[in-house]
């Protein structure tokens, strides 16, 4: 087994690794044992740990080159392993956070801590696993879309957001991954590029929606110029074709996926995420109102790019219908997903509808009539489903900040 | 992605625009603002400022007008809010006059050392567009590429361990460390003969490159 030196040096006097059948372990211990010295804070306290490094990652190599996703096997050296350091990782990069990169030949390895701080001892081990789980996934991304072989800057996200989706659906028990979405659940506004971790989210949704094996062609059928966002689209054209988008620039799934994601509670839904919802409640909202009979009131708003807000409507009794109207600009128009619907007292969705125009330049409106008592609220989303960050060139387009103005209106009986 | 801020003040109508071309060209990502007079730049650096997005270089004439149009003289006051308001921003002097006992007393008292962060070209050189280029890509490669290793190793030596304070510093970043250490060899496969040999030494501190195959190999040392 090849060692990287400057790891052997970091580590510092190693045990002979321990290794399974696709992972080799190279640790040391934290306390002196007989005839070895120990290691302090750059060794394992006990063997528990590597025991979790090593279950998880065969638990993923298991799945991701099975039959589902099938995964080529990653590039190694002669021993036929991917070896794994684990050690105090702030000796070598300053946040101490787990990685995994490749030597000079493209064989990848993975480094991950020699200790965490969890409270309990599950939480630690759930740490662990999680850790292994989304490191041994980069490793196959990199096989399968080795460095040099596709603009990192452009993957980056969809490969952090792979690793998350492989954490939830491979140590489905572990709750460590929630962690990744405290401000994809506050923060709804935030471009899916620009929250990599939080884009698991998405990432998630696909797989329900459609099926898990559409994460891996994105990886396995892209060409080598394209985007996940142009390899998803090739995907949908042969075989989703309703998702399909003419225009490379606009990913109008996004739409969907961020009005579902507002009903995190309902198991019939590809969004369902009964454990953030459970721990961080709704998705954060950009505005309230409070909707009286005979009453008109209006909104101002401005999304970025792969981002979405949410707007929740109160209705007092009295209240039959509640036009909604969104006026924006047309390359605006060209990118917004409006959509509203009613939630029952018992948390179902009722009488979703799009926000449609009439004609060129003209808002775009919805309906939607009430029964006060079979309604606890309407939530409003407006989705950004352009996919071009703004960039320093202020030639460049981008789909960034784009303004509207809802105006709510809602009918007596 | 390169995107770049560069702030061009340069009143000729000729120059001008071929400096904007070719800058746009070899940066299509990044903001090339070009401008033509003291008033203007002025603006646009309290804009900078005021936004909180500093610009990543300054290349400034020497003989520029208050106002589009006026008559253009040498000008230090520029400069000077420039260093004052972004003092990590380098000031690159372009001129035509070198002779000029201003322009010679400002460059050696303002800008002692013509090394990586001061520099000036001079307009009666043949081909000073094209150098003056060359040097600004080798500065902002070479601090991009120090700033990536100092955000992912932290500022120490090789080997050294990391203090509490630095690691407690780097919490709460939205890339992960694979993904950083991706970038960063990508950007030294991509732009190695852009940087200076300063930047190379650093980054042969922590990396192996191997610059006699192509593509530029790159791993961890």
């Amino acid at each position: 087994m090849r060692l990287l030196p400057r790891m052997e040096n970091i580590i510092g006097r190693p045990n002979e690794p321990i290794t399974s059948e696709h992972l080799a372990i190279v640790y040391g211990n934290l306390n002196p044992a007989p005839g070895r010295p120990g290691l302090g804070i750059r060794g394992v306290r006990s063997m528990s740990l590597v025991a979790h490094y090593i279950e998880a990652f065969e638990r993923l190599y298991q799945v991701i080159t099975g039959p589902l996703l099938d995964y080529p096997k990653p590039k190694t050296d002669s021993s036929g392993k991917t070896v794994a350091y684990v050690f105090h990782i702030p000796d070598l990069f300053l946040d101490g956070e787990p990685f995994t990169t490749h030597d000079l030949d493209g064989v990848p390895f993975i480094g991950v801590p020699c200790r965490n701080s969890e409270p309990t001892v599950q939480a630690a081990m759930h740490r662990a696993g999680s850790a292994i789980a989304h490191e041994a996934t980069h490793v196959f991304n990199w096989t399968v879309r080795p460095f040099g072989s596709i603009r990192e800057v452009d993957w980056a996200w969809f490969n952090e957001a792979t690793c998350v989706f492989m954490e939830r659906f491979v140590l489905p028990g572990n709750p460590d991954s929630v962690r990744f979405f405290l401000d994809w659940s506050d923060q709804p506004e935030t471009s899916l590029d620009a929250a990599p971790y939080a884009a698991g989210m998405l990432v998630s949704y696909l797989a329900k929606r459609f099926d898990p094996r559409l994460i891996a062609r994105i990886w396995k059928e892209s060409k080598p110029l394209d985007t996940p966002f142009s390899a998803l689209n090739a995907i949908f054209r042969t075989d989703f074709p309703e998702h399909h988008s003419e225009a490379a620039d606009i990913l109008p799934i996004f739409g969907d996926y961020s009005f579902d994601s507002y009903f995190l509670w309902d198991h019939t839904n590809p969004a369902f995420a009964p454990d953030i919802f459970l721990r961080f409640g709704n998705r954060a909202l950009s505005g309230y109102v409070l909707l009286s009979p005979g009453v008109e009131t209006a909104l101002e708003g401005g999304v970025d790019h792969l981002a979405c807000r949410y707007y929740r409507f109160d209705v007092e009794s009295g209240v039959s219908a509640v036009r909604f109207e969104l006026t924006t600009s047309a390359s605006a128009c060209r990118v917004l997903d409006a959509r509203v619907a009613r939630v029952t007292p018992t948390g179902e969705r009722r009488n979703e509808q799009h926000l449609h125009s009439a004609g060129p330049n003209a808002p775009l409106v919805a309906d939607l009539t009430v029964n006060s008592r079979e309604t606890d609220h309407i939530v409003l989303m407006v989705a950004n489903c352009g996919i071009r960050p703004r960039r320093a060139n202020p030639d460049i387009a981008h789909d960034d900040n784009q303004h509207y103005t809802i105006k709510v209106s809602a009918a007596r009986h | 992605m390169n995107d770049f801020r560069i702030l061009i003040v340069e009143d000729d109508p000729l120059t001008r625009p071929e400096l904007a071309f070719l800058f746009q060209e070899a940066l299509p990502d990044s903001l090339i603002l070009t401008l033509g007079s003291i008033s203007e730049a002025r603006d646009a650096v309290s804009d900078a400022v005021a936004g909180g997005r500093h610009f990543d270089l300054a290349i400034l004439d020497f003989k520029l007008p208050q106002i589009p149009g006026a008559h253009a003289e040498v000008d230090e006051s520029l400069c000077a809010q420039i260093q004052k308001a972004m003092p990590e921003v380098p000031v690159v002097h372009i001129t035509g006059f070198l002779d000029d006992p201003t322009i010679e007393k400002h460059l050696a008292q303002i800008h002692p050392d013509r090394g990586l962060r001061s520099r000036f070209f001079d307009k009666g050189t043949t081909g000073w567009p094209e150098e003056l280029l060359d040097w600004s890509e080798k500065y902002l490669y070479s601090e991009r590429v120090d700033r990536a290793i100092t955000d992912l190793f932290g500022p120490r030596a090789p080997g050294l361990p990391m203090s509490d304070e630095a690691v407690r510093g780097s919490l709460g970043k939205s890339t992960s460390t694979s993904i950083q250490l991706a970038l960063l060899m990508e950007d030294i496969r991509g732009h190695w003969n852009k940087f200076d040999e300063k930047a190379k030494s650093r980054i042969r501190t922590q990396f192996q490159v191997d610059d006699q195959e192509k593509p530029i190999r790159v791993t961890l040392l």
